[in-house]
Protein backbone atom coordinates (compact mmCIF):
# COMPACT_ATOMS: atom_id res chain seq x y z
CA UNK A 1 0.00 0.00 0.00
CA UNK A 2 1.70 3.07 -1.21
CA UNK A 3 0.89 6.92 0.33
CA UNK A 4 -2.09 6.88 -1.46
CA UNK A 5 -4.32 4.38 0.49
CA UNK A 6 -2.94 5.87 4.25
CA UNK A 7 -3.68 8.96 3.15
CA UNK A 8 -7.28 7.68 1.84
CA UNK A 9 -7.57 6.20 5.61
CA UNK A 10 -6.15 9.38 7.03
CA UNK A 11 -9.12 11.76 5.02
CA UNK A 12 -11.87 8.95 5.85
CA UNK A 13 -10.62 9.50 9.63
CA UNK A 14 -11.21 13.52 8.94
CA UNK A 15 -14.53 13.50 6.89
CA UNK A 16 -16.16 11.29 10.17
CA UNK A 17 -14.42 13.28 12.57
CA UNK A 18 -16.26 16.34 11.08
CA UNK A 19 -19.50 14.40 11.07
CA UNK A 20 -18.96 14.00 14.32
CA UNK A 21 -18.45 17.79 15.15
CA UNK A 22 -21.52 18.69 13.01
CA UNK A 23 -23.99 16.02 14.45
CA UNK A 24 -22.96 15.15 18.45
CA UNK A 25 -24.77 16.82 21.18
CA UNK A 26 -23.13 16.69 23.62
CA UNK A 27 -19.78 18.95 24.28
CA UNK A 28 -18.08 15.64 25.36
CA UNK A 29 -18.80 13.89 21.81
CA UNK A 30 -17.75 17.23 19.84
CA UNK A 31 -14.05 17.03 21.50
CA UNK A 32 -13.75 13.17 20.60
CA UNK A 33 -14.84 13.81 17.23
CA UNK A 34 -11.87 17.07 17.04
CA UNK A 35 -9.27 14.14 18.80
CA UNK A 36 -10.31 12.40 15.11
CA UNK A 37 -9.76 14.48 13.51
CA UNK A 38 -6.03 15.50 14.79
CA UNK A 39 -5.29 12.08 14.18
CA UNK A 40 -5.28 12.04 10.80
CA UNK A 41 -3.61 15.16 10.48
CA UNK A 42 -0.77 13.91 12.53
CA UNK A 43 -0.69 10.33 10.02
CA UNK A 44 -0.50 12.59 6.93
CA UNK A 45 2.58 14.19 8.21
CA UNK A 46 4.20 11.10 9.31
CA UNK A 47 3.04 9.59 5.78
CA UNK A 48 4.68 12.48 3.79
CA UNK A 49 7.76 12.32 6.03
CA UNK A 50 8.03 8.66 4.98
CA UNK A 51 7.46 9.11 1.68
CA UNK A 52 10.30 11.86 1.61
CA UNK A 53 12.57 9.57 3.72
CA UNK A 54 13.32 11.99 6.50
CA UNK A 55 12.87 11.31 10.73
CA UNK A 56 11.64 15.07 10.49
CA UNK A 57 8.41 13.64 9.77
CA UNK A 58 8.03 12.52 13.32
CA UNK A 59 8.84 16.00 14.34
CA UNK A 60 5.85 17.73 13.68
CA UNK A 61 3.05 14.96 14.97
CA UNK A 62 5.28 15.28 17.92
CA UNK A 63 4.58 18.49 18.32
CA UNK A 64 0.76 18.48 17.13
CA UNK A 65 0.01 15.65 19.85
CA UNK A 66 1.87 18.34 22.51
CA UNK A 67 -0.71 20.59 21.29
CA UNK A 68 -4.15 18.52 21.56
CA UNK A 69 -2.69 17.79 25.29
CA UNK A 70 -3.29 21.39 25.86
CA UNK A 71 -6.42 21.85 24.05
CA UNK A 72 -8.25 18.72 25.81
CA UNK A 73 -6.86 19.68 29.24
CA UNK A 74 -8.38 23.13 28.89
CA UNK A 75 -11.44 21.81 27.10
CA UNK A 76 -12.77 19.49 29.74
CA UNK A 77 -11.47 22.09 32.39
CA UNK A 78 -14.11 24.00 30.67
CA UNK A 79 -16.79 20.92 30.26
CA UNK A 80 -16.29 20.42 33.93
CA UNK A 81 -17.11 23.60 34.75
CA UNK A 82 -20.26 23.94 32.84
CA UNK A 83 -21.37 20.47 33.88
CA UNK A 84 -20.98 21.76 37.61
CA UNK A 85 -22.72 25.26 37.26
CA UNK A 86 -25.50 24.22 34.62
CA UNK A 87 -25.47 20.53 35.45
CA UNK A 88 -25.11 19.80 31.54
CA UNK A 89 -23.06 19.35 29.19
CA UNK A 90 -24.86 19.94 25.86
CA UNK A 91 -23.43 22.09 23.42
CA UNK A 92 -26.80 23.30 22.14
CA UNK A 93 -28.25 24.30 25.76
CA UNK A 94 -25.39 26.29 26.29
CA UNK A 95 -26.47 28.89 24.18
CA UNK A 96 -25.73 31.94 27.10
CA UNK A 97 -22.85 33.22 28.62
CA UNK A 98 -24.29 34.82 31.95
CA UNK A 99 -23.52 31.71 34.94
CA UNK B 1 8.36 -2.05 5.06
CA UNK B 2 5.70 -4.75 6.82
CA UNK B 3 3.38 -6.39 4.32
CA UNK B 4 0.14 -5.18 2.52
CA UNK B 5 -2.40 -7.71 4.13
CA UNK B 6 -1.50 -6.28 6.97
CA UNK B 7 -2.04 -2.87 6.25
CA UNK B 8 -5.62 -3.45 4.32
CA UNK B 9 -6.47 -5.33 7.94
CA UNK B 10 -5.27 -2.34 9.71
CA UNK B 11 -7.23 0.02 7.70
CA UNK B 12 -10.13 -1.69 7.86
CA UNK B 13 -9.92 -1.89 11.61
CA UNK B 14 -9.40 2.02 11.64
CA UNK B 15 -12.04 2.51 9.44
CA UNK B 16 -14.55 0.22 12.04
CA UNK B 17 -13.53 1.64 15.02
CA UNK B 18 -13.80 5.83 13.29
CA UNK B 19 -17.52 4.59 12.25
CA UNK B 20 -17.99 3.40 16.36
CA UNK B 21 -16.47 6.50 17.57
CA UNK B 22 -18.59 8.71 15.78
CA UNK B 23 -21.59 6.83 15.57
CA UNK B 24 -22.48 4.95 19.31
CA UNK B 25 -24.71 6.30 21.60
CA UNK B 26 -22.66 5.33 24.65
CA UNK B 27 -20.23 7.70 25.22
CA UNK B 28 -17.73 5.78 26.89
CA UNK B 29 -17.46 3.00 24.38
CA UNK B 30 -17.43 6.08 21.80
CA UNK B 31 -13.93 7.12 23.83
CA UNK B 32 -12.37 3.51 24.06
CA UNK B 33 -13.45 2.97 20.28
CA UNK B 34 -11.28 6.68 19.92
CA UNK B 35 -8.63 4.55 22.22
CA UNK B 36 -8.47 1.67 19.51
CA UNK B 37 -7.91 3.95 16.67
CA UNK B 38 -5.20 6.21 18.27
CA UNK B 39 -3.44 2.64 18.86
CA UNK B 40 -3.89 1.68 15.62
CA UNK B 41 -1.95 4.79 14.00
CA UNK B 42 0.84 4.13 16.33
CA UNK B 43 0.96 0.78 14.48
CA UNK B 44 1.24 2.68 11.19
CA UNK B 45 3.79 4.97 12.76
CA UNK B 46 6.03 2.56 14.10
CA UNK B 47 6.01 0.55 10.78
CA UNK B 48 6.95 3.82 9.15
CA UNK B 49 10.18 3.58 11.18
CA UNK B 50 8.77 6.68 14.09
CA UNK B 51 9.25 4.57 16.74
CA UNK B 52 9.52 7.53 19.10
CA UNK B 53 6.35 8.57 17.48
CA UNK B 54 4.56 5.55 17.44
CA UNK B 55 5.19 5.14 21.61
CA UNK B 56 4.91 8.53 22.40
CA UNK B 57 1.68 8.39 20.31
CA UNK B 58 0.57 5.29 23.32
CA UNK B 59 1.54 6.75 25.86
CA UNK B 60 0.45 10.07 25.41
CA UNK B 61 -2.86 9.60 23.79
CA UNK B 62 -4.03 6.15 24.82
CA UNK B 63 -2.43 6.71 28.16
CA UNK B 64 -3.17 10.24 29.00
CA UNK B 65 -5.92 12.00 26.72
CA UNK B 66 -7.72 8.63 26.38
CA UNK B 67 -8.08 8.30 30.41
CA UNK B 68 -8.81 11.71 30.91
CA UNK B 69 -11.59 11.76 28.43
CA UNK B 70 -13.19 8.63 30.48
CA UNK B 71 -12.88 10.70 33.69
CA UNK B 72 -14.83 13.41 32.14
CA UNK B 73 -17.68 11.37 30.79
CA UNK B 74 -17.85 9.83 34.46
CA UNK B 75 -17.67 12.30 36.20
CA UNK B 76 -20.56 14.38 34.42
CA UNK B 77 -22.56 11.60 34.66
CA UNK B 78 -25.18 12.95 32.48
CA UNK B 79 -24.36 10.24 30.09
CA UNK B 80 -22.84 7.07 31.91
CA UNK B 81 -25.36 4.35 30.56
CA UNK B 82 -27.67 6.92 28.91
CA UNK B 83 -27.80 6.84 25.00
CA UNK B 84 -27.82 10.39 23.03
CA UNK B 85 -29.59 10.85 20.47
CA UNK B 86 -29.24 13.51 17.53
CA UNK B 87 -32.23 14.56 15.24
CA UNK B 88 -32.47 13.36 11.63
CA UNK B 89 -32.24 16.87 9.85
CA UNK B 90 -28.90 17.18 11.92
CA UNK B 91 -27.44 13.92 11.05
CA UNK B 92 -28.60 14.99 7.20
CA UNK B 93 -27.02 17.84 7.05
CA UNK B 94 -23.50 16.74 8.94
CA UNK B 95 -24.08 13.39 6.11
CA UNK B 96 -24.13 16.06 3.71
CA UNK B 97 -21.04 18.19 4.53
CA UNK B 98 -19.09 15.75 5.34
CA UNK B 99 -19.46 13.36 2.02
CA UNK B 100 -18.60 16.94 0.34
CA UNK B 101 -15.55 17.57 2.23
CA UNK B 102 -14.53 13.67 2.05
CA UNK B 103 -15.14 13.39 -1.99
CA UNK B 104 -12.96 16.61 -2.74
CA UNK B 105 -10.25 15.12 -0.50
CA UNK B 106 -10.57 11.74 -2.46
CA UNK B 107 -10.21 13.72 -5.74
CA UNK B 108 -7.26 15.93 -4.64
CA UNK B 109 -5.61 11.91 -3.73
CA UNK B 110 -6.94 10.41 -6.88
CA UNK B 111 -5.55 12.95 -9.24
CA UNK B 112 -1.86 14.06 -7.79
CA UNK B 113 1.13 12.21 -8.82
CA UNK B 114 3.07 11.42 -5.73
CA UNK B 115 6.29 10.54 -6.05
CA UNK B 116 7.68 6.81 -5.07
CA UNK B 117 8.45 5.86 -1.48
CA UNK B 118 12.12 5.93 -0.89
CA UNK B 119 13.87 3.89 1.00
CA UNK B 120 14.11 4.94 4.50
CA UNK B 121 18.01 5.33 5.35
CA UNK B 122 18.22 4.23 9.08
CA UNK B 123 19.98 7.73 10.05
CA UNK B 124 21.70 7.79 13.46
CA UNK B 125 21.03 11.38 14.00
CA UNK B 126 18.57 11.26 16.87
CA UNK B 127 15.57 13.21 17.56
CA UNK B 128 16.86 15.37 20.48
CA UNK B 129 19.75 16.42 18.20
CA UNK B 130 16.90 17.54 15.16
CA UNK B 131 14.71 19.63 18.10
CA UNK B 132 17.56 21.07 19.69
CA UNK B 133 20.42 21.62 17.68
CA UNK B 134 17.96 22.72 14.76
CA UNK B 135 15.32 25.20 13.43
CA UNK B 136 12.92 23.18 15.82
CA UNK B 137 14.06 24.85 18.64
CA UNK B 138 12.01 28.29 19.08
CA UNK B 139 8.39 26.14 18.49
CA UNK B 140 9.89 23.79 21.06
CA UNK B 141 10.67 26.77 23.52
CA UNK B 142 6.83 28.10 22.42
CA UNK B 143 5.45 24.62 23.19
CA UNK B 144 6.49 24.56 26.48
CA UNK B 145 5.20 28.44 27.14
CA UNK B 146 1.81 27.19 25.88
CA UNK B 147 2.16 23.73 27.68
CA UNK B 148 2.38 25.84 30.93
CA UNK B 149 -0.41 28.13 30.29
CA UNK B 150 -2.74 25.52 29.94
CA UNK B 151 -1.77 23.95 32.83
CA UNK B 152 -2.63 27.26 34.91
CA UNK B 153 -5.49 27.92 32.59
CA UNK B 154 -6.45 24.28 33.55
CA UNK B 155 -6.40 24.68 37.25
CA UNK B 156 -7.85 28.31 37.78
CA UNK B 157 -10.99 27.04 35.07
CA UNK B 158 -12.06 23.56 37.04
CA UNK B 159 -10.52 24.88 40.76
CA UNK B 160 -13.92 24.92 43.37
CA UNK B 161 -14.67 28.57 44.82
Amino acid sequence: MGIKGILIISAIMFSLGVFGVLTRKSALGILIAIELMFNSANLNFAAFGRMLGKIEGSIFPLFGIAITVCEVAVGFAIIFYLYRIRKTTKADEVDILKG
Amino acid sequence: MINKGLYIIFSILIFIFSILTVFHKDLMKSALSLACVLFLTAFFYISFGFEFLGWTQILLYVGGIVVLILFVVMLAKEYVGKPIESGMRRIFLGGIVSAIIFIFLLWVIVVTEFPEIETFQETQKSISDLIFKTDYLLPFEILSLLLLAALFGGIVIARRE
